[in-house]
């Protein structure tokens, strides 16, 4: 499993959309998308950054490290 | 000068691979009319089969070579180099490269005229090589590694298009 992005959890808590997330972040809506569906292979320090910024998180509220099962 | 892009020197060598391709086919089709059709290529039988599917295989490996280089350069025109498809074109260029390098070995081999090979030579008509098989082998070499390369380049760009 890896790194799990729970990004679409605490968007339903602040109440904000895709688009908007995005706009507010400086992203486009098909990057953030593929970081909302944990197709991302890697975030920037600065992306987490604005995210954390416009959602008033912590980047753990956002990432999860959830085991490989062998 | 522009190398990549539209109205590049990609461009200018997409237009010379169409004009390679369609002369090409014409002079394989001249060739094979002319020489293996005609009652003065006199030869057996069994070699004219041999000598016949040599120059098939081997044109039509020519061929496939062209097509692969004019999907290579037509994604230059689009400016986007690192596809996956470049891999497998330059992966095919090789092996074709090796076919042909075989054909030239056998034909060697068939023409058993073993002491008259010259690396290179000049006579009246110019300077010429016997050297065809070790161009096209080096040259398969050459292009299998750089496929290598370019799939590496490839899961490079794709690391960095995930990144966000």
């Amino acid at each position: 499993m890896g790194i799990i992005v729970n990004l679409d959890v605490m968007m339903a808590k602040r109440k904000i959309s895709l688009s908007e997330l995005a706009q507010r972040v400086g992203i486009t809506n098909a990057n953030l998308s593929i970081l909302k569906n944990n197709k991302a292979k890697a975030i920037r320090f600065s992306t987490l950054e604005s995210i954390c910024r416009e959602l008033n998180c912590q980047p753990g509220d956002i990432l999860e490290y959830v085991p490989d099962e062998k | 000068m522009r190398y990549y892009g539209k109205h590049s020197m990609a461009g200018f060598l997409k237009i010379m691979l169409d004009i390679l391709l369609v002369v090409g086919l014409g002079m394989f089709i001249f060739i094979c009319k002319n020489t293996f059709s005609s009652g003065d290529f006199n030869i057996s039988i069994p070699r004219k089969i041999f000598i016949g599917s040599l120059f098939f295989i081997g044109s039509m490996c020519l061929m496939s070579i062209l097509l692969n280089l004019r999907k290579i350069v037509s994604s230059l025109i689009i400016v986007s180099p690192f596809i996956k498809q470049n891999v497998l074109s330059l992966r095919n260029i090789s092996i074709e490269c090796f076919i042909i390098a075989l054909c030239y070995l056998l034909n060697f081999l068939l023409n058993t005229n073993y002491g008259k090979f010259k690396l290179v030579f000049i006579d009246v008509k110019g300077i010429h090589t016997d050297l065809a098989f070790f161009i096209f082998f080096f040259a398969g070499c050459f292009i299998l590694i750089l496929s290598k390369v370019f799939q590496q380049a490839v899961d490079v760009k794709e690391e960095n298009d995930l990144t966000i």
